[in-house]
């Protein structure tokens, strides 16, 4: 139902908080951003998400809904009327935008994270070849759902450019680690469309700032290196 | 429209799901069976991205991913829904039917074609899950309420939960009567039979997983 009260409880560096900021962002939805301490959880995401204590979870009437990509379908389906729709109107269309996000996520995401957090260099190299090659499914993807429009979308912004475009900080920060997933001569049609993404009003206002995100990702990473060494 | 095809594998628990969504509806279907271990051109030209089952064939359109399958089959045809129609209870049938994907399937699974310590590692953590989805089910005769729904159907390759579960137990025995899961249910014999002869593929798969 339209209305009522949206809350999101979320943090700066989260690609999955951002993929619900921009959804709210493109249907015009306004809301109040929470931002958690992941080392000292709030009582309120924990109560909201009791099963993975994780953000993103939006609170829409005191009513929580967890799962970035489970969030965004919600909003799409709450606030129909409000703005734009993200997810197609015809329902295998639906059906492929749906392919894809979960693509995204556990293989595009699954791969590229394990870039960073490999144990070893050979695992690392594994992941950097996994990445391309997802990267390499996405730019067909890009072909096959965009039809020579803008977006994944179509004309404007719809699911799949919302789950893959939360992604854009985590490229800028690879590319200090000189590592490009979409670079212009391998993924010719997704380097464009993220730039063209990255321009929107609505994804600029949420944006991670890039050097804060670097900083914050090499001390995460130095913990995380630390913590396997005093094992 | 032409009638639909489903790619599917003796045994797959992910076939399985989009069988039920398909038998729930009452869609006619025609079935392929694919030898896993020597897929076919079909298989590998309508699924390229990850060569498994099922895959649904409808007139020109090719699904793949069972839960996808569940929500396209639930969306394509006239019949009992499988998802609500709120976008609350949606959004609370898709995050269960995912805890189950993410969560259960793995250790429930891996726990049957691992051994020793490794399994006990498996079996504690399935045991962790499946507990979350009994105080789930929480005295409904389905996840979905009084009808099956898309949680069901994700939940069921876990057949076989031990006694520490009793509304898990009473929920397959709901689930395994079901008219619809019935028609889709193989012989169970020639289940056992084939999980014992492809005993030692499956342990290798569990291992190379780890």
């Amino acid at each position: 139902m339209a209305g009522g009260e949206l809350k999101l409880l979320g943090t700066w560096a989260s690609p999955f908080a951002m993929r619900v900021k921009l959804a709210l962002n493109f249907k015009g939805l306004s809301y109040d951003n929470i931002e958690e301490d992941l080392r000292n959880k709030s009582d309120l995401l924990i109560s909201s998400n009791p099963v993975h204590k994780k953000v993103p979870v939006l609170i829409h009437n005191g009513k929580p809904i967890c799962e970035s990509r489970i969030i965004v379908e919600y909003i799409d389906e709450a606030f129909v009327g409000t703005g734009p729709s993200l997810l197609p109107a015809d329902l295998y269309e639906r059906a492929i935008a749906r392919f894809w996000a979960a693509y995204i996520d556990n293989k595009l995401l699954a791969s590229w994270f394990q870039t960073f957090t490999g144990k070893t260099e050979e695992e690392k190299a594994e992941a950097v070849k996994q990445t391309l090659a997802a990267a390499e499914h996405m730019e067909a993807a890009f072909k096959e759902c965009s039809k020579g429009k803008p977006f994944f979308g179509g004309n404007s912004v719809g699911y799949v450019d919302v789950t893959l475009g939360s992604l854009v900080a985590l490229v800028r920060t690879s590319e200090t680690y000189d590592f490009k997933p979409f670079d212009a001569t391998r993924s010719p049609l997704l380097n464009a469309w993220l730039e063209r993404f990255a321009a929107l009003d609505a994804v600029k206002t949420v944006v991670p700032d890039t050097d804060r995100l670097v900083d914050y990702a090499k001390t995460r990473l130095a913990e995380a290196a630390a913590a396997v060494s005093n094992n | 429209m032409s009638p639909v095809k489903l790619i599917t594998a003796f045994g797959s628990p992910f076939a399985h799901r989009a069988e039920v969504a398909l038998a729930l509806k009452g869609v006619p279907f025609e079935l392929i069976t694919e030898d896993l271990y020597n897929k076919s051109e079909l298989l590998l030209r309508h699924n390229p991205i990850h060569k498994t089952v099922p895959v649904l064939l409808h007139d020109d359109r090719t699904v793949s991913e069972s839960l996808l399958i569940v929500e396209y089959v639930d969306e394509a045809f006239d019949g009992p829904r499988i998802l609500p129609a709120d976008p609350y209870d949606r959004a609370m049938a898709r995050f269960w039917a995912h805890f189950v994907e993410n969560k259960v399937s793995k250790p429930f699974w891996m726990s049957f074609w691992t051994e020793g310590e490794v399994r006990e590692g498996f079996v504690k953590e399935a045991r962790e899950m499946l507990a979350v989805l009994e105080a789930q089910l929480d005295g409904k005769r389905f996840f979905g309420g009084e009808s099956l729904g898309l949680v069901d159907i994700a939940a069921i390759g876990l057949m076989g939960s031990d006694d520490e579960f009793p509304a898990l137990r009473r929920w397959v025995k709901e689930y395994t009567s079901h008219e619809a899961v019935k028609k889709c249910t193989p012989d169970a014999q020639k289940l056992i039979a084939y999980f014992v002869e492809n005993e030692e593929k499956y342990q290798q798969i569990a291992k190379a997983t780890l």
